[in-house]
């Protein structure tokens, strides 16, 4: 399986903000959900969205929540408590998760969502849509002249410490005009609304922002839930804005050539450990780009391509979601796994577009918020709309004389987050500070001055959220509504039309992700456990009625993108492959050995000797049990504890979670249904295996029953990789594995039942039909026979057997052919590894000498198929997937 | 003086390197004390694309990628320059005034040298460096004094020891051992510098080397050099950086004198290390370096002599060098952090 590179983590946010429990609680009237509102009070000094700026205890909700409660359908309790389970069953089903330590044992958690949205009424969104937009063109005016001619640093309006000197400015970007000509095509601004209902921008976040897919899944789940008052209350659509940033990137991108074909772009990933992973395989689905990560791309005469099954094919554009620093190992960070080197030298020649142009890092220090209502007035000549809280950078020491007097009422933040080499540090809030302890700051801001930035503090407006039993509310006991302190992500993006007077333009998103910070917590951050909600911008205009779902893909860039299929996107479908057919196969025979285990019979010690040998080479039992046929129930026990097992043995728990580790790196490329119940199966049976091993409980009935459940995910996969993919060659690749897995599975069950002499016995007879799953098949044409002879035929010759060896053999060959590009009914050297099932012949097949039990035509053929499995491997390896296996690194004198 | 400069890097791979891309500092920058009279660089085999841009100080540099496998590397840089020495100019610039031209102020005239005060990736800020550099900074001491005693000091308490650090050993920990090669001492002064809030940069560049007395110069005996340089605020315009060579304790305006050639500056060997690359395949590799620093007489003879094409590797005589002692190749992987 391909291995993914070491991540590193991508900070979410620092931002400190502060929540202060509810003090008191009105005991909730169990029917109704205005009383429950009543009971929702914003603690003393934070704004209370659910009343507005009155702040009177118990006042009248606004406008926007009133219309909200009235059109909600069932007001009780209990019916928001439904609801909240429900939003919570379907966020785990679409997988929505967030990694929460971005390493390959850290945990994947299910993404935090609250029931209830964060309303923002008309009038605020239009302030924010154009402050933010007044703020990127800022912002872009900042890029290109800091890239550029550096009047800025010239004139004194920005200090050299927070271009030259911050780590984030990247020199060979210096004197670089981005393909399309602009820096900045996405932007995040966190804002919070202060005690007066003011609001203010906190941060910004400009190199790869977070959430612009977790927002569309919040969206998609909560409008759900309210479809009443999502119509009622006007709430502005998404989907316009996300195709416009797509249309601005392939309008910007270079020419993709002659015939007017449309550019290519792809989605940049660190890779599936990376904690907001989730939403990069989301965003690439509903984007239409390819989702690629830096070891699927090539530079080549300063363009960059994809390394596809095909060959290499030209990429025009890039949404990176891989931090600055990382995109290069040529001219950044050499130890770079995650970028493509020579990347900057195609950027410089104008030949790939990258969103955003590396660089930007410097537009995340909180230090800059300081300088740009100046810059505004010098830049735009105008007064910046929506104010950012009081920033002092303490490099200026006028500056520094400002803040240090009151810093027990302000925050200290990092100039340069998250750079060892610049003295990074958590962000820390004044009042929680003792008075030695301020001191000691205050010293350190004296001599590290260019270091710190100090910043006003803000209560953070509340939010209602819904408090249900899973939030820590006691079992049995309704849910209730809590005020819940909260910070707004918005997203502006860029749009390809200029303004009347040809200026460079971007669009708000209109919506976005609201933070909402735990009862505890003072860092709103996905990191460290605090929720999300769903942000509703209401609006007096029209409601743009595009719509969420995929209407932004044309069908020739759906046929485009599914052509493409990546040399690492193919290594990973055929181990997909191959880990759902020993997922079965560990099924199938786990289950098939507990009931011959179990079964009334004395079970014959021929067919306990296969059982035995079949479960040992599989690893359904770790080496070292004693054989079934001595302890019968040391074994059983054995195999049932090693189900849930992922420590040495491979039983039918190892490979679902194989099966879900890959699948989870091709994401993008399953549909719904299909990860969804992969991942269903995955957690059901680890859930129900701990519960018994809990119990110490390993009753074989308990036991079949959790591998009956499996069976029926493992049947539904099934069902979703032959009907719901597109039969691409990453398709053919799944298949492949598979029957290159079924093949040598099925010959050496075959070949261990002839040594074991299994088929002696009635018993064994219908154990190995079972394994093969054809005793039905078999029953009906041969009734109760039990020669040799009808079963090599169904279970060897039966081409139309889906589990007989002629078919696996039949189909691989084709398969294979088919990758390979052979001409309809030609097959290529790969196909012709595996023996020709035109040639197996039963009687040849089935002689067997006198005396003896074992044909020894048909254990050669056997041994031969089983031969044939590995060497097709190893060959599909050597000739698909070299490129994603080979290693980068970083070489100097 | 008339310098040639010889400088042969050779790798070894195996197995082979499917593909790789590389960029070379190896091209000798001209200054007021230094001209390039002429300068190849030869590349076997020969790459698929190579292209000349100048970085964002105006050093040369070349990238170059090669497509097909291949078990060698050889890239030869053969230079010819002639250079001069300039005693240090007259400077009273205080060193108390020279870091308040760095000091911010809203409004305030900007100075372009401002780039090299701050941390770098090699050259960390820290709190040790600063006591270091104290004693050399006497109040109201002529900045020009101060950086002499700084590196005369270095000079006598550091210990040049060719094994004694790798290529990513932090500047830190040489200046906590006493000891490392010209870089470490390099890095060290200028965190030093930076520490006081001076404006101070990395040059790569050569050395011309005696042999000892009775004996020959042998080819490919010289190695990279490093040393630093220091903005002094008020000498001329355009003639402001003074170089200091903490490891021999010289120093001159522009150069710290005639036998040594400039190569490239930057912030710290990050900047202007002279060839790195990322390669696919070639799991284990081996690098020697030769380089070779001779005087000639005759320009148009070291012309020729430059102009010389590569031919084979210098192989019998090269005493096997890496380009800074006592870094092999391993050690270079990951360098900068």
């Amino acid at each position: 399986m391909a291995q993914g590179p070491a991540q590193k983590a991508l900070a979410y946010s620092d931002t400190v903000i502060e929540s202060k429990e509810t003090p008191y609680e009105n005991p909730p009237l169990a029917s109704d959900l205005l009383a429950s509102a009543n009971g929702c009070v914003a603690a003393r000094g934070h704004y209370d969205e659910l009343r507005g700026p009155s702040a009177a205890k118990l006042g009248p909700l606004t406008p926007g929540w009133s219309q909200f409660f009235d059109s909600v359908e069932g007001q009780s309790s209990a019916d928001m408590d439904q609801r909240a389970k429900s939003l919570e069953r379907q966020v785990r089903d679409n997988g929505v998760t967030y990694n929460v330590y971005a390493d390959k044992v850290g945990p994947q958690r299910p993404w935090s969502l609250d029931l209830f949205p964060m309303i923002v009424d008309a009038n605020s969104w239009q302030l924010i849509e154009a402050g933010v937009q007044q703020r990127m063109r800022l912002l872009e005016a900042v890029m290109a002249d800091v890239y550029g001619p550096q009047t800025f640093l010239a004139q004194g309006l920005l200090p050299p410490a927070l271009v030259h000197g911050h780590p984030g400015y990247l020199r060979p970007m210096h004197g670089v005009q981005p393909v399309g000509g602009r820096h900045l095509h996405v932007a995040a601004f966190d804002l919070a609304r202060g005690p007066d209902g003011n609001w203010w921008v906190l941060g910004q976040r400009c190199q790869a922002p977070s959430g612009l897919g977790y927002l569309l899944e919040n969206r998609l789940a909560v409008s759900r839930q309210f479809p009443q008052a999502f119509q009622t209350l006007r709430v502005q659509r998404l989907a316009a804005t996300y195709r416009a940033l797509v249309d601005s990137l392939k309008a910007n991108c270079p020419p993709a050539g002659p015939d007017g074909a449309s550019a290519h772009l792809a989605l940049l990933t660190p890779g599936p450990y990376n904690e907001t992973y989730f939403e990069h395989a989301y965003l690439a689905r509903y984007l239409g780009l390819t989702l690629v990560e830096g070891s699927d791309l090539i530079v080549r005469d300063e363009r960059l391509f994809l390394k596809t099954l095909r060959g290499l094919v030209r990429v025009h554009g890039l949404l990176k979601r891989v931090d600055d620093q990382y995109l290069d190992p040529l001219e950044l960070l050499p130890d770079s796994t995650l970028g493509v080197p020579g990347l900057l030298q195609a950027i410089r020649a104008g030949n790939v577009l990258v969103a955003n142009a590396p660089g930007s890092a410097l537009l995340e220090s909180p230090a800059l918020l300081g300088f740009l209502p100046a810059l505004a007035q010098h830049v735009l000549q105008e007064d910046l709309l929506l104010p950012a809280l009081p920033t002092w950078w303490c490099g200026e020491h006028s500056a520094m004389q400002e803040a240090l007097p009151r810093l027990s009422e302000r925050t200290i933040k990092p100039t340069y987050p998250g750079s060892p080499n610049h003295g990074t540090f958590e962000s820390v809030l004044g009042h929680t500070l003792s008075a030695a302890e301020l001191q000691s700051w205050r010293e350190r801001i004296a001599t590290q001055s260019e270091e710190h930035t100090v910043q006003d503090y803000l209560p953070l407006s509340q939010i209602p959220t819904w408090h249900n039993t899973a939030k820590g509310r006691a079992e049995g006991r309704p849910g209730r509504m809590v005020a819940r302190s909260a910070l707004l992500r918005v997203f502006a993006v860029s749009d390809a039309t200029p303004s009347p007077t040809g200026q460079l333009q971007w669009r708000v998103l209109p919506g976005g992700l609201a933070r909402v910070a735990g009862a505890s917590a003072d860092i709103a951050s996905m990191q460290r456990g605090g929720s999300s909600a769903d942000v509703w911008a209401l609006t007096h205009g029209n409601v743009d009625p595009t719509t969420l779902l995929h209407t932004a893909l044309t069908p020739a860039a759906l046929a485009q993108r599914q052509r493409l299929v990546t040399s690492r996107a193919a290594e990973n479908l055929y181990w997909l492959g191959r880990y759902t057919e020993r997922a079965e196969n560990a099924t199938r025979l786990a289950t098939l050995t507990l009931e011959c285990l179990g079964g009334e019979d004395q079970t014959s010690p021929s067919l306990l000797q296969w059982l035995n040998k079949m479960a040992m080479v599989n690893t359904l039992v770790l080496p070292g049990v004693p054989p079934a046929a001595q302890a019968k129930r040391v074994f059983e026990r054995a195999l049932i504890s090693s189900l849930g097992a992922t420590d040495g043995a491979t039983s039918v728990g190892f490979h679902l979670r194989a099966l879900k580790m890959t699948a989870s790196t091709v994401r993008e490329r399953l549909s719904q249904e299909h990860w969804s119940v992969i991942v269903r199966a995955e957690e059901d049976l680890f859930a129900r295996c701990a519960k018994h091993a809990l119990r110490g409980e390993y009753s074989p009935a308990a036991a079949l029953r959790v591998l009956k459940t499996a069976s029926d995910h493992l049947a539904s996969i099934t069902g979703a990789q032959t009907d719901r993919m597109t039969r691409d060659d990453g398709w053919r690749l799944l298949s492949i594995g598979r029957h290159v897995e079924r093949l040598t599975f099925l010959a050496s069950a075959l070949a261990y039942g002839f040594e074991a002499q299994a088929l002696d016995t009635e018993s064994g007879f219908e154990a190995l039909l079972g394994l093969f799953d054809s005793t039905i098949t078999f029953h009906a044409l041969y009734q109760q026979s039990r020669d040799v002879a009808p079963l090599v035929d169904l279970l060897v010759l039966d081409r139309d057997n889906p589990r007989s060896l002629a078919w696996v053999a039949h189909t691989l060959r084709g398969r294979l052919a088919k990758l390979a590009g052979e001409a309809p009914g030609m097959l290529g050297n790969m196909s012709l590894r595996v023996p020709n099932p035109a040639e197996w012949d039963l009687v040849t097949l089935c002689e067997t000498p006198p005396g003896s039990t074992r044909p020894p035509k048909l254990m050669a053929l056997l041994q031969a198929l089983d031969g044939a499995a590995f060497t097709v491997s190893e060959d599909i390896s050597t000739t698909y997937f070299t490129h994603s296996g080979q290693t980068k690194r970083s070489v100097g004198a | 003086m008339l310098l040639l400069i010889t400088h042969e890097t050779h790798y070894r791979y195996q197995p082979a390197v499917e593909t790789a891309q590389h960029v070379a500092y190896l091209q000798p920058r001209s200054h007021a004390t230094q001209s390039l009279l002429s300068h190849t660089l030869t590349i076997s085999p020969t790459p698929a694309q190579e292209r000349h841009v100048p970085d964002v100080y105006g050093n040369a540099r070349c990238f170059f990628s090669l497509q097909a496998p291949h078990e060698e590397l050889v890239v030869v840089a053969n230079s010819l320059v002639s250079t001069r020495s300039e005693a240090l100019p007259q400077s009273t610039l205080a060193w108390e005034a020279g870091r308040a031209r760095f000091q911010y102020r809203a409004g305030a005239a900007y100075d372009t040298a401002a780039e090299f005060v701050f941390a770098s990736p090699f050259v960390p800020r820290d709190a040790e460096f600063v006591a270091y550099a104290a004693p050399s900074f006497c109040a109201g001491a002529g900045l020009l004094e101060c950086v002499i005693n700084l590196m005369q000091r270095i000079h006598t308490d550091f210990t040049y020891e060719s094994q004694s650090t790798q290529i990513n050993t932090p500047a830190l920990e040489a200046l906590a051992q006493r000891k490392g090669v010209c870089q470490d001492f390099a890095h060290i002064m200028l965190a030093c510098l930076r520490g006081m809030g001076q404006a101070a940069r990395y040059v790569s560049g050569y050395l011309l080397t005696e042999p000892l007395p009775g004996t020959v110069k042998l080819v490919g005996s010289d190695a990279s050099h490093a040393w630093v340089s220091v903005y002094l605020a008020d000498l001329p315009e355009g003639a402001r950086w003074c170089d200091f060579d903490p490891t021999n304790n010289r120093w001159g305006w522009h150069a710290p004198g005639a036998d040594y050639v400039t190569l490239a500056t930057g912030r710290d060997f990050g900047d202007v290390s002279p060839l790195r690359g990322v390669i696919h395949g070639g799991a284990r590799h081996t690098l020697t370096v030769g380089v070779t620093v001779q005087e000639v007489h005759d320009a148009d003879a070291g012309k020729a002599a430059a102009a010389q094409q590569y031919t084979a590797p210098v192989q019998s005589q090269s005493q096997s060098q890496n380009q800074f002692p006592g870094y092999d190749t391993a050690q270079h992987q990951g360098a900068f952090n």
